[in-house]
């Protein structure tokens, strides 16, 4: 019996035929400098730190310092700008984008996919800069500002200069409008209005100067307006027909004064943005446009880049590079990418319920923070790569570090501190254990299981509750279980950031009922001197994390991204996870 | 044949009907409350008791159940399908923009299916117990059990490691460049088709011994016909019977289970979509997917049933 020649020809020639089809090679991504923006700004000065000025452009030619040596950062230096390089016009910079944005909308939406996508579209009044730590605020749309002696009233002084991507000038109607949707929401969607509870008017004192009166003084007020998600959108969009407000607009578009504007959204594709030419300095950017690729998985993000279909990884809790990864880049690509450390400001946590057995009880709490190997949480969670630490993350807002490695629960070797947790245990009543069930979100899982088997060190036999990230959140606020394990953010650095998880003010997210542990919250907000505001903010975090044990703070794993050095001058380790990331002096070169 | 047509398309309705109840019960019935979901995108954003109760009333969640279900029916007979709770898009513009992706996927998924199970089902069964149907037999079944993301995962990785390959970024509609278009949309295509192969292959082969051990099948031999007519024009069409069902049923999984490859290749398809909106209890682009696909399920598995008369003449339908 003989093969059928032509069934055996045929299905041999169809494939060969579909390979050579699909792996035609594609046109290499070149990269060439366009001619200089139609304007024809003059060539970028030579710009120092001595003669950048809040208006000009920021300076590019100042070498970086290198990154500090410490054993658990692997970032390379970040390829200093060389003697005599020039920035070159032109050129689309790709990004991993790990997920499609709900929608481009600034005020409605809090996610980071979407902010990742239009932060280099907005500015914001105030702004944190991207090349210092935490929380040194730089001006942005408003160029200088005046605060009163007794903390209540803040002036604006704006930017002449800045005109909106259809032509029309930014104003102080604009920053009033912006302000007073946050303050008083005249719908129920509009993100982050926590940030500006503490305001009580808005004035407009000329075209270019606003005043915000608060009812009390708010220390982390101009922290919380440098935020990455506080882009100011265009008032005389956000109207409808009837004068009402509506920033339905702000769906599909993103309007704003940045150095950047939309140019296309392909839904579940990528999100293309071009450069401005209304962007108040006129020589910047210096790229054509930013193209965010929506790559949902995790494998295929790193393939795309080390292929080099896109120039830098992604951004977010989850997608930054895995130790294999870093070994790829560092021995495969060394030389032709860099590494960025980044302070993600992410912490995996345990919040107890004490509404719940046996965590009613502060000792069983304690014994949970005693029996805790912090140490062996870092490696194992967070590849070695991050920082141990209470409920908030290691900033100026947060215990010394120093201090904190030698407190119990944080310190080595735990001999001392496992034996004092089973006896708090012993004196708790549980001499013979307990059974507890926690909630957990599916993305968490692996870390729940390891702190998992740390509670059974101290007879707490935990079952996880695995549950997707809506009904996590939906059990967390009927207060369901004793545990909710989870990662949680904290993008300023500052308390205020996790104090919906703590504060009893009707929150969904908190398990707690502590009026002292509200008192210390406010107290921290409206302290107006920094230095005392952080004194309180420390002892905040040892209240949490020490006294009562509201929380169990397993590790606060930072992250690394990568970058193909054909890229110029990124910022991306910078203060937070986004406000680095407005490129509007990178460039990119055709190598 | 038309009467019978218009009964199977009549039947429709009330299939359709039935998912609608089940979609809406079950997207109920399931812990996740979307106002939640809404109010934290992301996880954070801080909400009150009071914000959410305002959400779920401009929702229309909060109203008695029967009520959410007769007001969806009568959007849907006003072909109003709504927008999306968390973009606000209409969700006719995201079937227009997804659809043919997940069609495209699953016809390509089924053609490499097809193309790879069918000469290897015929070849394993003409040379039955040789080494070669034992290759043959080895690779379906590694096909089987293999999962379509591993093997997704692999056929992206080799490219990258070995060729310093990746495909072009941004996907490209067939009618916009056909060339990007393929080097895109092959690869998930043959990973899933691989693996839906496997099952077609096996099914081929032993229809096929069936069909070689037929009487007029040996008179065929016994005149002295070539191998090339005996196996296709007599044996194969008999053969394909079986083999057309399990395709059909190929392709509603196909479309049903695109997501996988549609997240590691990054089309904008229909399954990534759908299952973004169960994570988000996005409830009006839940029901309104689960509707469109099953109504293709139901027209593929007609077009299968017409394809039945084709292949087998004694077959007519009343």
């Amino acid at each position: 019996m003989h093969w059928p020649k032509a069934l055996r020809h045929n299905s041999v020639l169809a494939a060969l035929l579909l390979a050579g089809v699909a792996c035609a090679p594609a046109a290499p991504a070149a990269v060439t400098p366009s001619a200089a923006p139609t304007s024809a700004p003059a060539p970028a000065p030579a710009l120092t730190s001595a003669n950048a000025t809040a208006t000009s452009v920021p300076s590019v030619s100042t070498p970086r310092p290198a990154l500090p040596a410490t054993p658990t950062r692997v970032a390379t230096p970040v390829p200093a700008v060389q003697p005599g390089e020039k920035p070159v016009y032109g050129g689309v910079m790709s990004i991993v984008q790990r997920g499609e944005p709900p929608s481009l909308n600034a005020v409605k939406d809090s996610s980071i996919t979407t902010h990742h996508v239009i932060f280099p579209i907005y500015e914001y009044l105030l702004r944190r800069d991207p090349t210092a730590p935490w929380d040194k605020i730089i001006p942005d749309l408003a160029e200088s500002w005046e605060v009163s002696p007794n903390g209540l009233q803040y002036t604006f002084r704006l930017r002449k200069d800045v005109k909106w991507q259809d032509g029309k000038p930014f104003t102080a109607e604009d920053a009033a409008f912006f302000l007073r949707l946050k303050a008083d929401p005249p719908v129920t969607r509009i993100a982050l209005t926590a940030y500006y509870r503490s305001i009580t008017k808005v004035d407009v004192v000329d075209p270019y100067t606003v005043r915000v009166t608060l009812a009390r003084p708010d220390s982390v007020f101009l922290l919380h307006l440098s935020e990455s998600r506080q882009g100011i959108p265009p008032a005389h969009l956000m109207k409808d027909a009837d004068g009402k407000y509506t920033d339905k607009v702000l769906d599909t578009q993103a309007v704003g004064t940045g150095p950047f504007k939309l140019k296309e959204w392909k839904h579940g594709v990528s999100v293309a943005l071009e450069r401005n030419p209304q962007y108040r300095i006129k020589e910047l950017p210096y790229l054509d446009g930013i193209t965010y690729y929506i790559i949902p998985d995790r494998a295929t993000q790193f393939a795309a880049f080390r292929s080099g279909r896109v120039d830098i990884t992604s951004v977010g809790g989850g997608t930054y590079l895995t130790p294999a990864e870093l070994q790829i880049v560092q021995s495969q690509l060394a030389g032709k990418v860099s590494i960025y450390y980044i302070k993600t400001a992410l912490q995996y946590t345990v919040r107890f319920n004490p509404s719940k057995k046996p965590f009613d009880d502060l000792r069983v709490r304690q014994a949970a923070h005693l029996a805790t190997d912090r140490q062996t949480a870092l490696k194992l969670l967070a590849d070695g790569v991050g920082a141990i630490g209470g409920a908030f993350y290691p900033s100026p807002w947060a215990m010394p570090q120093q201090e904190v490695l030698t407190m119990p629960g944080f310190r080595q070797p735990k001999d001392q501190d496992a034996a004092k947790a089973k006896q708090l245990m012993a004196d708790a009543g549980y001499t013979n254990g307990t059974d507890v069930v926690m909630a957990v979100r599916q993305e968490d899982q692996n870390a729940a299981v390891w702190f998992q088997n740390e509670l059974r060190k101290i007879g707490i036999r935990a079952t996880l509750r695995v549950l997707a990230q809506v009904p996590y959140w939906e059990s967390g606020s009927k207060r369901e279980f004793p545990a909710y394990f989870g990662l949680l953010s904290m993008p300023t650095g500052h308390p205020d950031d996790v104090a919906e998880y703590y504060v009893s003010s009707g929150q969904i997210f908190s398990q707690l009922s502590d009026a002292k542990l509200d008192a210390m919250f406010d107290d921290v907000a409206q302290t107006v001197d920094v230095a005392e505001a952080r004194k309180k903010s420390i002892a905040l975090d040892r209240y949490i994390s020490v006294e009562q044990v509201y929380g169990v703070v397993l590790v606060h794993p930072d992250g690394y991204r990568a970058a193909w050095n054909r890229v110029r001058n990124l910022h991306l380790d910078g203060a937070g996870q986004l406000d680095s990331q407005r490129y509007e002096d990178t460039w990119k070169t055709g190598e | 044949m038309h009467t019978y047509i218009l009964k199977r398309l009549i039947l429709t309705v009330p299939v359709l009907l039935g998912v609608t109840v089940l979609t809406f019960v079950i997207m109920r019935v399931m812990p996740g409350d979307a106002a939640i979901a809404i109010m934290t995108s992301g996880g954070q954003g801080g909400a009150s008791q009071s914000d959410l109760a305002r959400v779920r009333a401009e929702l229309g969640v909060d109203k008695p159940l029967h009520i959410q279900y007769l007001n969806w029916m009568w959007s849907l007979v006003r072909l109003d399908l709504g927008n999306s709770w968390h973009s606000g898009r209409p969700i006719v513009e995201e079937i227009k923009l997804r659809f043919p992706v997940t069609f495209e996927l699953a016809v390509l998924t089924v053609m490499v299916s097809v193309l790879i199970a069918i000469p290897v089902g015929v070849i394993s069964a003409l040379r039955q117990d040789s080494v070669v149907d034992y290759v043959f037999r080895a690779v379906s079944i590694f096909g089987l059990t293999m999962p379509s993301f591993w093997t997704g995962t692999l056929i992206l990785f080799c490219l990258v490691v070995w060729f310093n390959w990746f495909p072009p970024m941004g996907f490209t509609g067939f009618f916009e460049n056909p060339l990007v278009n393929l080097q895109q949309i092959m690869w998930p295509a043959l990973a899933v088709g691989y693996y839906l192969s496997a099952y077609l292959a096996r099914m081929t082969r032993s229809t096929m011994l069936e069909v070689l051990r037929q009487e007029y099948i040996r008179t065929a031999w016994s005149k002295g016909l070539r191998a090339r007519a005996v196996v296709i024009r007599h044996a194969l069409k008999n053969t394909l019977l079986p083999v057309v069902t399990l395709a059909g049923i190929q392709i509603a999984v196909a479309l049903e289970g695109s997501v996988v490859a549609e997240s590691i290749f990054m089309l904008p398809g229909m399954g990534l979509a759908l299952v973004s909106a169960i994570q988000l209890r996005d409830y009006p682009v839940i029901q309104t997917f689960m509707l469109v696909l099953t109504l293709i399920v139901m027209v593929v598995n007609l077009l299968v049933d017409i394809t039945y008369g084709w292949l087998d003449p004694r077959i007519r339908y009343k």
